[in-house]
């Protein structure tokens, strides 16, 4: 559960709010990439997230701004647009820009369009320019990075293009603080004035290139931008050492969130349990402690323990973002994915569906496919999103804990391979039936590599791990607190109430009767026992999975409580311990190598997780596909778990 | 969104029915060639886009237009996309079968840089 796991719902489409009246309403519009958001934030001070890849916004984000004069203006920051005439699903990025553009030059409300225009491109942005001017809105065009420009030795001729396409012009570069004021004071102007005369037909061609002066005393450098991204793509995208480079990657990625983090996931994991014997010995034991270790600590604590990894994470997908290299990485997979019924326009969703599949559905809004849109939105929840990883680093603790770490982190990144292999093969499959059609091609814009922002990469990571402790906070700390309730209340109809969990509740099979056993919990997971059993789950697992239904980590939480409740007078040790050293009824241990490899194969393929089954309801507006991705997800999941319980059984494991 | 319901995208035709061939040019068939043929490092003038009007409409948005110049950076293995730069200085990754519907005349090769900041 990463950054928007639990994001607030924007709808697809607001529109410009009548209820604000008469404020100006400010529209950022531009290409995809030319650095809207960027600007947005700079000038709103909010956060909208900005990425180096064409399609990073895709829903409208307002903000209202105080311009010089104390007039309210209000800010929107759109998904970017190529054309304002082809014609665009509406269901798509750039369809969404369009619709809200046609909408607010309905409204009646002022409107000036801002059109933000990347410098390094100015015939490419010109060309949107004619469009826009044709529309008689006010216009106002925003050239950005001028910065990047200064570097190269050029500036923008603000004076010459004005006179040329009747617009107001102020160029800028959004990483500096400065052109906040030089912003606001052109978008007064051009509310505040008449618009200046109407210019003479031009062509964005020779004029995108008219503008673009040498900068005086600055003997124009060669273009040292360009060649670095010349040089880079030379070999990123080479056919024999860019696919080298884009599997290392990926796998050097998943391995350090996995390597990196787990020393730190210990230290967090013996200080929760620290905390929880010191705890008990202050207060004693009895229902108190039990409900603050086992439900608290046992339950929020041992997810907790698991922010390391997402943060990692995020980093590393940032990383990615911000230099430009997903453009090539969809460049590289786009006849593979195309094979399988996507194309490289999937790639970026496919990849972000790894930290989180809610803003992933989201992203899907650049496939301009409608069926291709469809299948990657079905096959997203099988992608390794982070929430599966306090599962994943359990588990490979639990079962391969005598293993070495390179040995667990080999798993780990196997378990992420296994979740785009099942993806890709799901899509196979659902493009030859749900959603069998004929794709429309691939067209992706390369944006130049760029170096990234060392305090927007911080930022991210702090967001990924407030959003986390956030989340484990509330919804995870309400869950495990609800599962300890259930899990010591004693079931209807059992045997009468002992003295509550007070008395050493030791797994000494001798004494079957335990409160936990008789609990409400443990009766329903008990009554799954009959259907779990070929998998090698006893009730202990199925009341984690049942918890787990709403949210991946839960499971953790889940199982922190159980093991925290029956092992309440033990020396604290780490829930993966416990795991392995858990007893069944008969005595015998619990779980084996083989339990633990079908649980993974469970997880890496069920969508266990609301927001996602609501995030593609939303987006497909139909309980269907929403319905149709719970059934075959579970069902699958469980066929798969049960054929690695039986391979695992063949290949002689325990 | 139903698969249905995305209306006009969806019957969207890959090339129009063999126009470019058909049509009278005044370039001779050997001087021009198909986009997707265009060997690495060189450029291209766009001489026709047989693809229907919306798509048509798109590119040339893009700096892919009857009389864009285009240069091809590189292909990607397997009939995988082409890498090229536009005029306008904007680089794309362009589906093969898509750049098989553009004609180009190819002019001479490597024009480094053009348009590029
Ligand atoms: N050097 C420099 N980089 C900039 C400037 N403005 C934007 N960028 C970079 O350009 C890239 C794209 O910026 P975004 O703000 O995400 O662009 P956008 O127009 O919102 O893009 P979409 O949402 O994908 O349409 C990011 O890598 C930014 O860091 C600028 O003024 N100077
Ligand atoms: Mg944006």
């Amino acid at each position: 559960m990463s950054e928007h796991c639990s994001g607030r719902a924007t709808p697809a489409l607001p529109g410009p709010d009548a209820a604000t009246g008469e404020r100006p309403l400010v529209l950022l519009i531009g290409r995809p990439n030319s650095g809207k958001s960027s600007l947005f934030n700079r000038l709103t001070g909010q956060h909208a997230h900005v990425g180096n890849f064409p399609g990073v916004t895709v829903e409208i984000l307002e903000a209202s701004v105080t311009l010089p004069s104390g007039l309210e203006a209000t800010i929107a920051d759109l998904p970017g647009l190529y054309a304002l005439d082809a014609l665009s699903d509406p269901t798509t990025d750039e369809g969404v820009a369009r619709a809200f553009l046609d909408q607010a030059e309905r409204s009646g409300r002022p409107v000036l369009i801002a059109q933000v225009v990347d410098g390094t491109q100015l015939p490419l942005g010109l060309r949107l320019t004619r469009d826009l001017a044709r529309r008689r809105l006010p216009l106002l065009l925003v050239v950005t990075q001028r910065d990047v420009l200064d570097g190269a030795g050029h500036r923008v001729d603000v004076d010459g293009l004005r006179a040329a396409i009747g617009a107001r012009v102020v160029a800028v570069s959004s990483r500096e603080a400065a052109s906040r004021v030089e912003v606001f004071r052109a978008i007064q102007e051009a509310i505040e004035d008449a618009p200046p005369a109407p210019p003479d037909a031009w062509e964005p061609d020779t004029l995108g290139a008219q503008a673009l002066l040498d900068r005086e005393g600055a003997a124009a450098r060669p273009d040292r931008r360009g060649s670095r991204t010349a040089r880079l793509d030379e070999a990123l995208l080479h056919p024999v050492i860019g696919p080298v480079v884009f599997l290392a990657l990926t796998t050097a990625i998943f391995a350090a969130v996995f390597l990196i983090s787990d020393p730190a996931t210990a230290v967090i994991d013996a200080a929760t349990g620290a905390a929880g014997a010191r705890l008990t010995a202050w207060i004693g034991e009895g229902m108190l402690s039990s409900f603050l270790t086992a439900g608290v600590l046992g339950g929020a604590g041992t997810v907790l323990a698991f922010m390391p990894q997402i943060v990692v994470l995020t980093i590393a997908l940032e990383l990615l973002e911000a230099t430009g290299y997903l453009a090539r990485g969809a460049f590289l997979v786009d006849r593979l994915l195309r094979l399988l019924g996507l194309s490289g326009r999937s790639f970026f969703p496919l990849l972000m569906g790894h930290a989180c599949a809610v803003p992933a559905i989201s992203a899907t809004r650049i496939i301009r496919d409608p069926r291709e849109r469809l299948t990657a939105i079905l096959v997203l929840p099988l992608m390794t999103c982070s929430a599966r990883i306090p599962t994943y680093a359990l588990l490979l603790g639990a079962f391969f804990g005598h293993r070495s770490a390179l040995f667990r982190s080999g798993v780990f990144v196997g378990l992420y391979f296994a979740g785009m292999i099942a993806g890709l093969a799901a899509s196979l499959v659902l493009r030859r039936t749900a959603t069998r059609g004929r794709s429309l091609p691939l067209v992706l814009e390369m944006p130049s590599y760029r170096a990234p922002q060392g305090r927007v990469v911080a930022r991210k990571a702090g967001r990924a791990a407030w959003r986390f402790f956030r989340d484990v906070g509330t919804t995870i700390l309400a869950a495990s607190v609800v599962l300890w309730a259930l899990l010591t209340l004693p079931a209807p109809g059992s045997a009468p109430p002992a003295p509550p969990v007070a008395t050493s509740i030791t797994d000494a099979p001798a004494e079957p009767a335990a409160p936990i056993e008789r609990s409400v919990a443990a009766s329903i997971g008990r009554a799954l026992e009959p259907v779990t059993r070929p998998l090698g789950f006893d009730w202990r697992i199925n009341v984690g999975l049942i918890g787990s239904f709403g949210a991946r980590e839960l499971m953790v939480g889940t199982l922190g409580v159980i093991f925290g409740i029956e092992n309440a007078a033990d020396d604290p040790a780490p829930l993966s311990r416990r795991l392995r050293e858990a007893r069944g009824g008969d005595g015998h241990p619990a779980y084996s190598t083989r339990t633990g490899l079908a649980l993974l194969a469970f997880f890496v393929i069920a969508c266990q997780c609301t927001s996602t089954v609501a995030a593609i309801r939303r987006e497909t507006r139909s309980f269907k596909w929403a319905a149709f991705v719970l059934g075959y997800t579970y069902a699958l999941a469980y066929v798969v778990a049960l054929a690695v319980h039986w391979l695992a059984g063949a290949l002689g494991m325990a | 969104m139903t698969v249905s319901a995305s209306a006009p995208l969806l019957d969207w035709d890959l090339a129009r029915p063999a126009r470019a061939e058909a049509a009278p040019s005044q370039i001779t068939r050997a001087e021009t060639t198909s986009l997707a043929q265009l060997q690495p490092g060189t450029v291209g003038a766009v001489v026709d886009v047989a693809l229907d009007a919306d798509l048509a409409g798109w590119l040339e948005a893009i700096g892919i237009g009857r009389g864009d110049r285009v240069e091809v950076l590189r292909r990607a293995a397997f009939g995988g996309p082409i890498h090229l730069r536009t005029h306008t200085g904007g680089e794309f990754a362009v589906d093969r079968a898509l750049a098989r519907c553009i004609r180009v005349e190819a002019s001479a090769a490597g024009e480094e840089k053009k348009g590029a900041a």
